[in-house]
């Protein structure tokens, strides 16, 4: 069976079941991630689910961070979805290389160039803005020589490509702050269902999907520190509302190596997010 | 047609054909003379050898080898392969390595694709050949501080390295400065890039180049004057160019005690160079951007600049980005890994004694078999026979594994001495996943 958590705004739920042919030959070995609703949960009417484990990954190579999830985005916030997941990695990948921690870091280095690059390809060609896949590859390379000061080079060469990226991206943006926190969402909704998929039997199973969860929200903790004081100037209320609801998602998120037990379950996770998202209209 | 309009057309004319060189058009009208240049860029059929160093297989074995080992350094903590690393394309991905006494060394670690077709070797050609040069960084005081002598002497104490240099040495069975420096040497002579999508283009696939490369080629062979010094398939003409950097270097001028080759430096081959910045001798320029922006405007003047370097080179933004691309179609796709170097092999447990139950495969990112059931002290050997990179991770109470990027060709040997329950995965796709049964011997 698989199913596909669809946000069709907050007042709305939408659970869909779709069986699949190909994923009941395979005979999923583990138990679906399912989420219950909770009580409090009352402005978040939605249902999640993922596909079970056990099943065939996507042909193509396309892994959910650059495909399905974000391809009915208008290009230029899929775009920046993008690149914001791709800082995100980076950020869990640097915190693990800082404790010496290799081999752990590297899939974190893998993953943006595997599963979200290739949809970016042609918003990058739409935006004229240069490709960055080699210095993507590049830097992956220093991971697998464990070469710090190589390190350290390359991931300058595609910090200043990113950031070459986000600034032709929000030049055509009317609404800079508007934007940005909409990616934001859009950043934390993915870290939503990667959290979903590290937990398994109340404990994280899956710590790299745990590290993608934490990445992308403190990501979008970052991006929203950057336009904190304009949203703060259009609605103090709302922008205190913003911080304390990622302030509450960063706290599930201890270190970068998971607790034992999950700080919350997915679906508070998902209360959480609800709660940014609640906030975004004061903005527009 | 009045005299005019023809003095008119006369002028336009040649503006056009550069413009429709340099425009960017994908048809194979766009090269001048393109059966002349498919030619000139073609690879050579064979890696040549000297005939006093014949390259063998054992050779080769014992070269890499040797390339690895720390032994060769004076504190026994420094290998040839501490400054170019296989995956930064035998380099190390920064402008100047620091030397033992910390400092930076005086110029960037050269990568060392296709060195069995170089004619001089080190930045400043003072060394006529790959044997001769690789004893220069292991006796220099500030990258290996080797002694030759000691270290003979260290690897002649080690029976395996004996009976190494037997096979490679069959004439000459014994541990000498020669036969180590032909082994090392033997050992880079495979270090042959891999053919490109320029390479496919060379040998008649016209679509497999953008409109934009091929403009980029156009421009290196014309307007740019790029192939006046980047010549034949490596793209180097193994000359020394003063190219107008603002170093102090002085480069070949000393070699030769000769004022006029001030500055200059061997051309490097463009092969593999998207995988080996930052770039020139100096490792200042950081990206191909930089590169192309320095010819069109930071050249230094000076009266010792290359006759071959053109007076003016301008370019449009758009015919740098152009040029950038062609550039990058004479590298790999990924970061290529010479056929020459042997898979690694990762183990965890005690597989030695083991018997492997089972193979499971990671072919099209999914672990086949993708459950297996074992015994206690059997081993599972998982082989990365896909084409990307993949890794095991084992979390669980009972086992804590991760095998590092397990690259195409790579294989994680599992042993399991406790019966339980094991979920691996691969940490860079975790969708892929492999559930193990282990019970207990009968």
């Amino acid at each position: 069976m698989k199913k596909r958590k669809i946000w069709a705004g907050l007042s709305t739920a939408v659970l869909v079941a779709a069986p699949v042919a190909s994923q009941a030959a395979t005979v999923p070995s583990y138990p679906q991630t399912t989420v219950e609703t909770k009580a409090d949960q009352q402005l978040l009417k939605l249902a999640q689910a993922h596909q079970g484990h056990g099943a065939a990954p996507a042909a193509g190579g396309e892994g959910d961070e650059g495909g399905a999830a974000g391809e009915n985005l208008a290009p230029q916030l899929h775009l920046y979805r993008g690149i914001e997941m791709i800082r995100g990695h980076l950020i869990v990948g640097n915190e693990l290389i800082e404790a010496g921690r290799w081999a752990d870091a590297l899939p974190h280095f893998l993953h943006p160039e595997e599963e979200i690059y290739a949809s970016l390809r042609n918003d990058l060609k739409a935006f004229n803005i240069a490709p960055f896949q080699a210095a993507l590859k590049s830097l992956s390379q220093t991971l697998k020589a464990k070469n710090k000061d190589a390190y350290t080079r390359a991931r300058a060469a595609l910090d200043e490509r990113l950031a070459a990226a986000e600034t032709a991206v929000r030049a055509k943006e009317a609404n800079g702050t508007y934007f940005t926190l909409e990616t934001a969402l859009e950043v934390l909704q993915q870290a939503a269902d990667e959290y979903a998929e590290a937990i398994e039997k109340n404990r994280i199973a899956n710590v790299v999907e745990y590290q993608d969860a934490r990445g992308f929200v403190f990501e979008a903790d970052r991006l929203v520190g950057t336009v904190m004081q304009d949203a703060s100037g259009k609605n103090a209320d709302a922008a205190k509302a913003l911080k304390a609801s990622l302030d509450e998602l960063k706290a599930i998120f201890p270190a970068v190596t998971p607790p034992k037990q999950p700080v919350k379950d997915a679906s508070d996770f998902l209360s959480t997010v609800a709660k940014f998202e609640l906030q975004l209209g004061n903005f527009r | 047609m009045t005299r005019d309009r023809l003095l008119i057309l006369k002028r336009v004319l040649p503006v056009l054909v550069i413009a429709t060189l340099a425009g960017g058009a994908a048809e194979k009208s766009a090269i001048p003379d393109i059966e002349h240049w498919r030619k000139a860029f073609a690879r050579p059929d064979h890696t040549p050898a000297p005939a006093d160093n014949p390259t063998t297989p054992e050779k080769v074995k014992l070269g890499a080898a040797l390339f690895e080992d720390t032994r060769l350094s004076g504190a026994g903590n420094v290998s040839c392969s501490s400054c170019h690393q296989a995956e930064l394309s035998f380099s190390d991905g920064i402008d100047r390595h620091p030397g033992l006494d910390d400092q930076p060394l005086d110029r960037r670690t050269p990568p060392l694709w296709n060195m069995a077709w170089g004619l001089s070797f080190f930045w400043d050609g003072r060394a006529a050949s790959l044997e001769s040069q690789a004893l220069g960084p292991i006796e220099h005081q500030r990258e290996m501080g080797g002694d030759l002598k000691r270290a003979l002497e260290a690897l002649a104490s080690d029976p395996q390295m004996r009976a190494s240099f037997a096979k490679a040495f069959p004439e000459d069975p014994s541990i000498t400065r020669d036969n180590l420096l032909k082994a090392l040497a033997a050992f880079e002579r495979t270090l042959v890039s891999p053919e490109t999508r320029f390479d496919r283009w060379v040998k008649g696939d016209d679509a497999v180049l953008e409109a934009d490369e091929l403009a980029g080629l156009s421009l290196f062979m014309g307007k740019g004057g790029c192939v006046a010094c980047h010549q034949g398939w490596r793209f180097t003409d193994e000359a020394f160019h003063d190219i107008g950097l603002p170093s102090t270097d002085k480069g070949r001028g000393p070699v030769l005690n000769m004022k006029a080759a001030d500055h200059a430096f061997k051309t490097p081959s463009l092969r593999e160079r998207v995988w080996s910045a930052p770039y020139m001798h100096d490792g200042s320029l950081a990206t191909f951007e930089d590169v192309v922006d320095h010819y069109a405007k930071g050249v230094v003047k000076r009266p010792t600049l290359s006759a071959d370097l053109p007076q003016v080179i301008d370019l449009s933004e758009k015919e740098r980005a152009q040029l950038v691309a062609f550039l990058s179609t004479l590298s790999s796709d990924d970061p290529p890994r010479p056929a020459s170097l042997p898979p690694k092999i990762m183990a965890f447990g005690a597989p030695a004694q083991a018997v492997a139950a089972t193979t499971a495969s990671q072919k099209d990112r999914r672990f086949s078999p993708s459950a297996i059931l074992l015994k206690v002290g059997e081993a599972l050997r998982i082989l990365n026979d896909d084409t990307r990179t993949h890794n095991v991770r084992v979390d669980s109470a009972e086992m804590n594994f991760n095998s590092d990027g397990q690259n195409p060709g790579d294989t994680v040997t599992l042993g399991f001495d406790k019966p339980g329950h094991y979920d691996i995965i691969c940490g860079i796709h975790p969708e892929m996943r492999l559930s193990v049964d282990v019970a207990s011997a009968p």
